[in-house]
C-alpha cells in the first residue's frame, strides 16, 4: 500500500500539470510571458492562461456532474481499489498544507505552458506561480515523496540538487525540475533549463516572441481569444524535422485519404505555422487553423478546392434518422481523370484496372469521362438508421448508407445509369447464385416525382437464417437533377422526398464551406441499442463474462454513449486561411 | 514395474464401485470423477461430491435438464457470433460454454463427439453450419448412437469437410462411406474396399445444395447393393443400420469411450471392451447407459485409472479457469489453445485429436506452462484476486500446498518438490500467481 | 538402453549445475554444452508432404499420351513442362528444384511405394512412418534410429512446425522437441531469474516410476527447459539466411539452417508441408504447394552452401501416396499409390534415379510401384546417417543408392 501511495502522489502532481498540453498566452500579465524568454528555435508553444479555470470548467461540466451523480461512479470512489489514490491525495494535501485545487490555482496563477525546442531537443512544462513561498513548498513536498521508500521512510534521494544563477534545481536521471523565483520548469534537458534561466535573467533579442512567424500566428489566432488553451506550431521546423514523413510531401498514395484530406496535405507542405485552440464551456470546441495562399494548392487538386478555392459543399439532405452526414465539394470525375498526376505507378495500375471493369458494367461508357463526368461537383454521403420488416429482423442491424449527387444533364444520363444498375445487380446475382446465396429481385417504381429502381433479396423460409445483409436492398433514385445511390430502398425514397421538400442549407458568413460533417449522437446511441444483443454476445466471449455481467457492462457503455449528442466538423478554405473547426455538443 | 493389462479382470472391472476399506470414497476419488466427467470441480464442488457419495454425484452429472436458462442464453450468443465464414468466434463461444456450463458432462461429451466426428471450420468455411453440427452433437450427446450417425450422415458441415457434397450414381463418392466405417463406426480392418464401394452407392443422391442437405432422387442408385453380408436396395439410412449391426461396432464405440474417460496408457483388449459393448448392444446403443457403466465402475475408481490420463489442452485451460472461479478473453484463449494443439472446431484432420501422449512434447510442455503462467497473472478472478480466492476457500500459508495438491492434482508431487513450493508460499497476489504458474509447469499438473 | 537413459540423466544434471551458477556468459554456456560438436556429422532433414502429393503432376511424364488422356483438364502441356529428359519433366512451378537437378544437387526416385497399397491417409502415413512396423509398437523409423544408435545424445532430433509430432520420430527413450519457431521456443516463466532455479528444483526430482505417463511428461519437461535455454542462446548468437519464400515451409527450413549454422549437434530435423489432398479444383492449389516446396528447398540448399555446411546435409522429401491416374469429376484427383521422392544436397546422385511407372500397366487404375520406400530408407540410414538399417527396418532391404 505504501508503495502505491508514493506512486499516486506523483500521479496527482502529473495530473495537475496535464492541462498544460493545451494552453494560451498569459493575457495582460505584468511579468513576461514565456514567449519572451523561450528561444527562437521553439517549434511548439502551448499556453493555458488559467489552468484552474479550465479544471473548473471540466468539473462543472454537466456531463461530469451527471457522471459523478451516477451510482456506479459513487461505488467506484468508495471501492477499495480507489482508496489508495484518495489516501495518497489526502497525504499530499496534508504535506503542502492546502487542497490540490488551491495549490494549482496559486502555483499556475501566471499560466501554464508547454514548449518544445528544436535547438536543444528539449521539451518543457513551464509554470508561473503567484506565491513563491507556496511554490517552494509544493516542489519540496513532491521531491520528498519521490525519495520515500515503500515503507514510508525517507530513503536515498533519487535526484541531485543543483543551483544555477539563483535557480534551484533537482535533476533526476533524465529530468530536471527547476525553480527561479515564481517560475518553475520541468524538462528533459538540463541545457534547456539553463538557457531559460539565462534568458529570464539577461533577456534576449532572439526570443520566440520576436519571431515573425510567431507574431503572425498570434495575430492569426485573434479569433480564438476566448479559448482556454492555444497551441502554436512552427510548421517550417516541423517539416525539417519530419523530412522523411510522407505527410509533409503534399501527396499520398492512398486514394481515400486524397479524396478526404488532399487539401490539408497542401497546407502541411507550404504553411509557415499552425494554430490550434480548445474551448470548453457546455460544448467542446477544437479548431486548427493555418494561413493559406491560392498558389499553394496543387494544380491537380482542382477537384478538391474548385477553381479559385471557392468549391462549396452541397447542402446536405438530412433524413430524420440520420446518424452521420458528410457533404463535400469534390469533382470526382476531375479527380478520377487526374489520377496519373496524383499517384505512383502501382496505384495508377490498380485504378486503371478498376476503370476497365467499371466501364464494362457501364455498358461501354468511359467510367471517368462519361459516368463520373455526368455528375456535378459536390457529393454527400449519408448514414441513417435502418428500417426492418416486421417478419424478420437480422441479428446485426447495420445502418443504411447512401450517396447523393446531382446530374449535369439528367434526361440524357438517367436511362444509362439505370441500365448500369441493372447490369450490376445481374452480375451480383450470378455470383450469389454460384455461392448458393439468395438472389436479388429488381423493382422499378415512381414515388411522387421520383423514379426509383431497387433490388431486394428474394428469400423463402429458413434460407433467411443467418443472413447478415438481409436488410440490404440496393437502390438508385432520380429526383430532378438529384441522383441517389442507396443501400436500402427506404433511405432512397426518403432522400428523394427531401430533395424536393427540404433540401437543407449550409452557410458560414460569407465563406464557402468545402467540407462539413455531422454525427448525431442520439441516433448513434439508438443503433448501439438496436445491436445490444450482439454487443452482449461479443462481450461474453471477449471478456469471458456471464450473460448477466456482459449486460451490465454493455448497459454502462450505453449510458456513456448517451452523453454525446452531436459532433460537427467544418473545413473552410479561402485565399487567406484554412480552418478546421470541430464542435462536440453534450447533453441536450 | 509398469502396470499390466493382465492385472485387470474384465469380468470384475466393470462391476459398480463400492466404497471399501481399501478404496474408500474420498476427496481424491470425488476430484477424480469431476476431472473426468466434468472439467474438474471447484473446492466447493469436490467437497459437495465427497459428502454426497458417488451415486448421487453421478445422478447430478447425468441430469442435463438443469440448464434451461443457460441453454437459451448460449443459443442466442452462439447465433450472434456465427454469421460469417470464419468459426473462430464460435470456438471462443464454445470455450465460454465449457467454463460456465452448469451441466459439464454435456460439454465433455460434445467435445468427445466432436473429436469422433471431427470436422474443421477452416474447410467448412461456414460458421452457421459448424454451429448446427455442434448443437446436433450436444443434443445427442448421451442418447442412442444410431440416430446420431444418421443425422451426421446428412449434416452439412460433415459432408463439406469430407468432400462429400456431391454423390452421383454414375460416380459414387467413396469418401463418406470410407469414413463412416473407418472413423465413425467400425475402425480399420472390419470391412473391405468392396464394402466401401457398395456403401458409397447407398449414399448416392445425398448432396449439399446452397448450404443445405438435399436428397436428389435422380442421382440415387436404386440397384441392389451387397456389403457386410447384407444385400438389397439400401439407402444411406439402411447402410448406417447395417454397419452398426456389425459386432465390431459396439466394441469400437466402447473402446473409444473407455479411452476418453478411463486411461491413456493401457491397451484396451477385446475382452476388456466387451462388457461395455454388450451394454451398448442391449440398450440399442444408448451412450448414456454405457457411459454411466464406465463412470461408476471399479476400474474407473482404481489406481489403473486415477492419474492415468493426460489433460487435453482444453481440459487444462477450462479446468484451470473453473477451479479458480476465473474467466478470461475466450478469443485470446482459443488462439493460445491452437498453439497447444487443440483448438475446438479446428481438429488437425478427420481423425480428430489422438490425445494421450501426443498432447505432450517439449514444445507443448512450454506452451502449457506459458498458458498457465498467463492465466495465473491475467485472468479475471470472481473473488477479486488469487489471494482472495484462497482465503474465501479457507486456505492458509500453512496448508495451502496440501489443499491445492489434494483438490487440483491427480497424483501427488515428490516430497522435495512439495517442500520447495511450501517454502515459497506467501499470501500475496504476486507470489500466489507465481507459484500457481510454477505448479502449472509441473508434470503432475498435466495429468487428469 | 540403460546407458542411454543414464547419459540423458547425467547431462541434465550438468545443465542444472550450470543454470544454478547464474550469470555464465552465453558463449561459455554453449561451449560447455556442446563439449564435442562434431562438425563432420551428417544431417538428415525430412520434409513430409501431407495429404498425398500428385506425383504425376509433379514429375510429369509428358512423353506419354496416356497421361494426357487421363488428365483431361489437369494435364501440364508439353511446352510448359521443365524437361529433365525426353520423357519426364518438372511442373512449371518447380523452377528452383529443376535448377538444383541441373546443378547436380537433386535426385528423384520415381515410382516409390509398397505392396498392397493403402488409400487411407492415416494408415498409409503410419506405414511410411513406422516402415510397415505398426503392429510392433508405436515407434517410428527415425525414432528407432534414435533408440538404437547413440547419435548426438544431447539433442538428437528436432521437429519443426506447429502440428503434432510425426509418428516417424516417436521412440522409446528420447524426447524430441517440436519447435514452432526459434523465437517462440521460450518458457516465459524463466524471464524471472528466480524462477529458473526454483523451476529446476521442483521439476527435476525423480517421479514415481509406476506411472509411465508421468515419467514421459517428466522427461519432456526437462528437455523443454533445457532446449528453451539453448534456443535463447542461438537467438542471440546467430543470424537467419535469406532468399526463402515467406511461407511456413520457407520459415521452417530457414530456422533449421540457422540451427545447423549455429553448430547444434542435432542430426535429424523434420518438418511438414500440408495441403496435398487435392480432391477438387487441384490446379491452382497444387501449383502453389509445388512452388513453395521448390523455392524453399532451393533457398535451403543455397543457404547451407553459403554457411559451408551443405556437404553434410541431405534433404529428403516424401508423401504418403500419389494420386489416381485418372482425374475425377471435380477437376481434382483421388487417393492413389506410388509417387516420386526427392533427395537434395551437393552430395546426392543427381537426376532421375529410377524409371517412371508405366501408365500402360495399371492396377485398379493406379500406378504400380517400382521402388519399395524401405529401400530408400535403407539408403539414407546406411549411406548417409551411417547406421545399420536392418534392425530399424526389421528386415534387410537393399539400400537404394542415393549418394555419390
Amino acid at each position: 500500500m505504501y508503495q502505491r501511495l508514493n506512486l499516486y502522489s506523483l500521479l496527482v502532481v502529473m495530473l495537475g500539470l496535464l492541462p498544460s498540453l493545451l494552453a494560451k498566452p498569459a493575457g495582460a500579465q505584468e511579468s513576461a510571458s514565456p514567449a519572451d524568454f523561450l528561444p527562437a528555435t521553439t517549434a511548439v508553444y502551448v499556453a493555458v492562461a488559467d489552468p484552474a479555470a479550465l479544471i473548473d470548467s471540466v468539473e462543472n461540466h454537466p456531463v461530469i456532474q451527471e457522471i459523478q451523480a451516477m451510482p456506479e461512479y459513487k461505488d467506484l470512489i468508495a471501492s477499495p481499489d480507489f482508496a489508495p489514490a484518495l489516501i495518497g491525495l489526502a497525504f499530499f494535501e496534508n504535506q503542502i498544507g492546502e487542497s490540490w485545487r488551491e495549490a494549482l490555482a496559486t502555483n499556475t496563477g501566471g499560466g501554464l505552458y508547454l514548449a518544445v525546442d528544436a535547438g536543444t531537443g528539449g521539451a518543457a512544462v513551464i509554470g508561473k506561480s503567484n506565491d513563491e513561498a507556496k511554490l517552494r513548498r509544493l516542489l519540496g513536498t513532491a521531491l520528498a515523496l519521490s525519495s520515500m521508500g515503500p515503507d514510508g521512510q525517507q530513503g536515498d534521494k533519487p535526484y541531485e540538487v543543483k543551483e544555477y544563477r539563483g535557480a534551484k534545481a533537482a535533476s533526476f536521471d533524465d529530468f530536471v525540475v527547476a525553480r527561479y523565483e515564481t517560475w518553475f520548469v520541468v524538462t528533459n534537458k538540463g541545457e534547456f533549463a539553463k538557457l531559460l534561466v539565462d534568458n529570464i535573467i539577461d533577456g534576449t533579442d532572439d526570443s520566440l516572441a520576436s519571431q515573425d512567424w510567431f507574431g503572425e500566428a498570434v495575430e492569426h489566432s485573434a479569433s480564438a481569444e476566448n479559448a482556454d488553451a492555444v497551441a502554436f506550431i512552427n510548421l517550417e521546423t516541423a517539416r525539417v524535422l519530419g523530412e522523411s514523413e510522407d505527410i509533409f510531401r503534399g501527396r499520398t498514395d492512398n486514394p481515400a485519404i486524397e479524396l478526404m484530406f488532399g487539401g490539408i496535405l497542401d497546407t502541411l507542405k507550404h504553411a509557415p505555422y499552425a494554430v490550434a485552440s480548445l474551448e470548453l464551456e457546455d460544448d467542446l470546441g477544437l479548431s486548427l487553423s493555418t494561413p493559406f495562399e491560392s498558389d499553394w494548392a496543387n494544380e491537380h487538386r482542382r477537384f478538391f478546392y474548385g477553381s479559385d478555392l471557392n468549391g462549396s459543399a452541397p447542402a446536405p439532405l438530412m433524413p430524420e434518422n440520420a446518424v452521420a452526414s458528410i457533404t463535400s465539394y469534390r469533382d470526382i470525375a476531375d479527380w478520377w481523370l487526374s489520377k496519373e498526376d496524383l499517384y505512383d505507378e502501382n496505384v495508377i495500375a490498380q485504378l486503371a484496372q478498376a476503370d476497365t471493369q467499371l466501364s464494362t458494367i457501364f455498358s461501354g461508357m468511359d467510367f471517368g469521362q462519361e459516368v463520373l463526368g455526368a455528375l456535378q461537383p459536390g457529393v454527400q454521403i449519408v448514414v441513417a438508421e435502418n428500417t426492418f420488416s416486421e417478419d424478420y429482423s437480422p441479428d446485426v442491424k447495420l445502418p443504411a448508407f447512401a450517396m447523393v449527387g446531382k446530374l449535369k444533364d439528367p434526361g440524357a444520363i438517367q436511362p444509362r445509369l439505370k441500365i448500369a444498375f441493372q447490369s450490376a445487380i445481374g452480375v451480383t446475382n450470378l455470383q450469389l447464385g454460384m455461392q448458393g446465396q439468395p438472389q436479388l429481385a429488381m423493382d422499378t417504381e415512381q414515388v411522387g416525382s421520383a423514379k426509383i429502381s431497387s433490388a431486394s433479396y428474394f428469400v423463402d423460409g429458413e434460407d433467411a437464417e443467418g443472413l447478415l445483409l438481409f436488410n440490404f436492398s440496393p437502390s438508385i433514385a432520380f429526383q430532378g437533377e438529384y441522383f441517389i445511390l442507396s443501400s436500402t430502398r427506404d433511405l432512397a425514397v426518403e432522400l428523394a422526398w427531401l430533395a424536393v421538400n427540404d433540401p437543407g442549407s449550409l452557410e458560414e458568413a460569407g465563406r464557402s464551406i468545402n467540407t462539413s460533417m455531422q454525427i448525431d449522437g442520439g441516433t448513434l446511441e439508438q443503433i448501439l441499442i438496436d445491436n445490444r444483443e450482439s454487443l452482449i454476445a461479443n462481450n461474453m466471449i471477449e471478456e469471458g463474462n456471464t450473460r448477466a455481467a456482459a449486460e451490465e457492462q454493455i448497459d454502462a457503455l450505453l449510458v456513456f454513449a448517451a452523453f454525446l449528442k452531436e459532433t460537427k466538423l467544418d473545413y473552410i478554405v479561402d485565399e487567406s486561411r484554412m480552418d478546421l473547426d470541430v464542435t462536440v455538443r453534450f447533453g441536450d | 514395474m509398469n502396470r499390466q493389462l493382465s492385472e485387470i479382470d474384465p469380468q470384475t472391472a466393470w462391476q459398480p464401485y463400492r466404497p471399501s476399506a481399501e478404496n474408500p470414497w474420498s476427496t481424491r476419488l470425488a476430484a477424480h470423477l469431476l476431472r473426468r466427467a466434468a472439467f474438474g470441480g471447484t473446492i466447493t464442488e469436490i467437497s459437495r461430491a465427497e459428502s454426497a457419495g458417488p451415486s448421487e454425484t453421478l445422478d447430478r452429472l447425468f441430469d442435463l435438464e438443469a440448464a434451461a436458462d443457460f441453454e437459451k442464453e448460449m443459443a442466442t450468443a452462439g447465433r450472434l457470433v456465427s454469421s460469417g465464414a470464419d468459426s473462430r468466434a464460435l470456438s471462443a463461444w464454445w470455450l465460454l460454454r465449457m467454463v460456465q456450463t452448469p451441466v459439464p458432462l454435456q460439454e465433455k461429451m460434445t467435445l468427445f463427439w466432436h473429436g469422433h466426428f471431427a470436422t474443421g471450420g477452416d474447410k467448412v468455411n461456414d460458421s452457421r453450419a459448424m454451429l448446427r453440427q455442434n448443437n446436433l452433437l450436444r443434443d445427442h450427446c448421451l442418447t442412442e448412437f444410431q440416430p446420431l450417425v444418421r443425422e451426421i450422415s446428412c449434416d452439412v458441415a460433415t459432408l463439406i469437410y469430407l468432400d462429400s457434397e456431391d454423390n452421383r450414381k454414375t460416380r459414387p463418392n467413396e469418401n463418406y462411406a470410407r469414413e463412416l466405417m473407418e472413423l465413425f463406426c467400425l475402425g480399420p480392418g472390419n470391412y473391405t474396399e468392396q464394402d466401401i464401394k457398395e456403401i458409397a452407392r447407398c449414399f448416392t443422391g445425398w448432396e449439399v445444395r446452397r448450404g443445405r442437405f438435399n436428397f436428389n432422387p435422380y442421382q440415387h442408385d436404386e440397384g441392389t447393393k451387397a456389403f457386410l453380408g447384407a444385400s438389397g436396395d439400401f439407402d444411406g439410412n439402411d447402410a448406417v443400420g447395417i454397419v452398426l449391426e456389425q459386432p465390431a461396432a459396439a466394441r469400437f464405440i466402447a473402446r473409444k469411450l473407455i479411452r476418453f474417460f478411463v486411461f491413456d496408457d493401457l491397451e484396451i483388449s477385446d475382452e476388456l471392451a466387451e462388457p461395455v459393448a454388450v451394454r451398448l448392444r442391449e440398450t440399442s446403443f444408448n451412450i448414456g447407459s454405457a457411459l454411466r457403466m464406465i463412470l461408476e465402475s471399479e476400474l474407473f475408481f482404481s489406481e489403473h485409472a486415477i492419474g492415468h490420463k493426460i489433460k487435453s489442452p482444453v481440459e487444462l485451460a477450462v479446468g484451470f479457469l473453473h477451479f479458480f472461479n476465473a474467466t478470461t478473453n475466450m478469443q485470446q484463449l482459443s488462439d493460445r489453445l491452437a498453439g497447444l494443439g487443440q483448438l475446438p472446431l479446428y481438429p488437425p484432420n478427420v481423425k480428430g485429436w489422438d490425445g494421450g501422449k501426443t498432447w505432450i512434447n517439449a514444445s507443448t510442455v512450454l506452451a502449457r506452462a506459458n498458458l498457465i503462467n498467463e492465466l495465473a497473472n491475467n485472468a479475471t478472478f470472481a473473488d477479486g484476486s488469487l489471494s482472495q480466492w484462497a482465503s474465501s476457500n479457507g486456505m492458509s500459508e500453512s496448508d495451502g500446498v496440501e489443499m491445492a495438491e489434494e483438490f487440483l492434482l491427480a497424483t501427488p508431487m515428490p516430497e522435495e518438490t512439495r517442500r520447495k513450493i511450501s517454502g515459497e508460499l506467501r499470501s500475496n497476489d504476486v507470489q500466489s500467481a507465481r507459484l500457481i504458474a510454477l505448479v502449472g509447469a509441473l508434470p503432475e499438473f498435466q495429468l487428469n | 538402453m540403460g546407458t542411454r537413459r543414464q547419459f540423458l540423466k547425467t547431462s541434465l544434471a550438468g545443465s542444472a549445475v550450470i543454470s544454478l551458477s547464474g550469470a555464465v556468459p552465453g558463449v561459455l554456456l554453449s561451449a560447455s554444452r556442446d563439449a564435442a560438436p562434431d562438425s563432420g556429422e551428417k544431417i538428415l532433414v525430412v520434409v513430409q508432404l501431407s495429404g498425398g502429393n500428385d506425383g504425376l503432376n509433379t514429375i510429369v511424364p509428358f512423353g506419354d499420351s496416356r497421361y494426357y488422356e487421363n488428365r483431361f483438364t489437369l494435364a501440364i502441356g508439353q511446352n510448359q513442362v521443365l524437361k529433365i529428359d525426353d520423357h519426364v519433366g518438372f511442373h512449371p512451378a518447380m523452377d528452383g528444384m529443376n535448377q538444383l537437378l541441373q546443378d547436380g544437387k537433386l535426385g528423384v526416385v520415381q515410382g516409390v511405394g509398397y505392396p498392397e497399397p493403402n488409400r487411407s491417409h492415416f494408415e498409409s502415413m503410419d506405414l511410411w512412418h513406422t516402415a510397415h512396423r505398426i503392429v510392433e509398437g508405436r515407434y517410428g523409423w527415425l525414432g528407432r534410429t534414435l533408440d538404437a544408435n547413440n547419435i548426438a545424445p544431447d539433442l538428437p532430433a528436432v521437429h519443426f512446425g506447429p502440428g503434432l509430432q510425426p509418428l516417424a520420430l516417436r521412440n522409446e527413450n528420447t524426447p524430441v522437441p517440436s519447435i514452432r519457431s526459434i523465437d517462440n521456443f521460450r518458457l516465459n516463466l524463466l524471464r524471472d531469474g528466480r524462477n529458473r532455479e526454483l523451476l529446476n528444483q521442483i521439476v527435476q526430482p525423480p517421479r514415481d516410476n509406476t506411472n509411465e505417463l508421468l515419467g514421459f511428461i517428466h522427461d519432456s519437461a526437462n528437455v523443454a527447459i533445457r532446449t528453451s535455454e539453448r534456443m535463447e542462446n542461438i537467438n542471440s548468437n546467430s543470424q537467419a539466411g535469406s532468399g526463402y519464400p515467406p511461407t511456413g515451409l520457407g520459415r521452417n527450413l530457414q530456422a533449421i539452417a540457422r540451427l545447423i549454422g549455429s553448430g547444434l549437434s542435432t542430426r535429424i530435423y523434420y518438418t511438414t508441408l500440408d495441403g496435398f489432398d487435392t480432391h477438387s479444383n487441384q490446379a491452382a492449389g497444387h501449383q502453389g504447394l509445388l512452388s513453395d516446396l521448390s523455392r524453399s528447398v532451393s533457398a535451403f540448399v543455397a543457404d547451407l552452401e553459403e554457411q559451408g555446411n551443405a556437404d553434410r546435409v541431405a534433404l529428403f522429401s516424401f508423401s504418403e501416396f500419389g494420386r489416381r491416374v485418372r482425374e475425377n469429376a471435380s477437376a481434382g484427383t483421388d487417393h492413389g499409390t506410388a509417387g516420386p521422392v526427392f533427395v537434395a544436397g551437393p552430395s546426392v546422385k543427381a537426376g532421375p534415379l529410377s524409371e517412371h511407372p508405366d501408365l500402360g500397366d495399371l492396377q485398379d487404375g493406379d500406378m504400380k510401384f517400382g521402388v519399395d520406400y524401405r529401400r530408400v530408407y535403407a539408403g539414407l540410414l546406411k549411406n548417409w546417417l551411417g547406421v545399420d538399417p536392418d534392425p530399424i527396418l526389421g528386415a534387410s532391404y537393399q539400400p537404394f543408392e542415393l549418394f555419390d
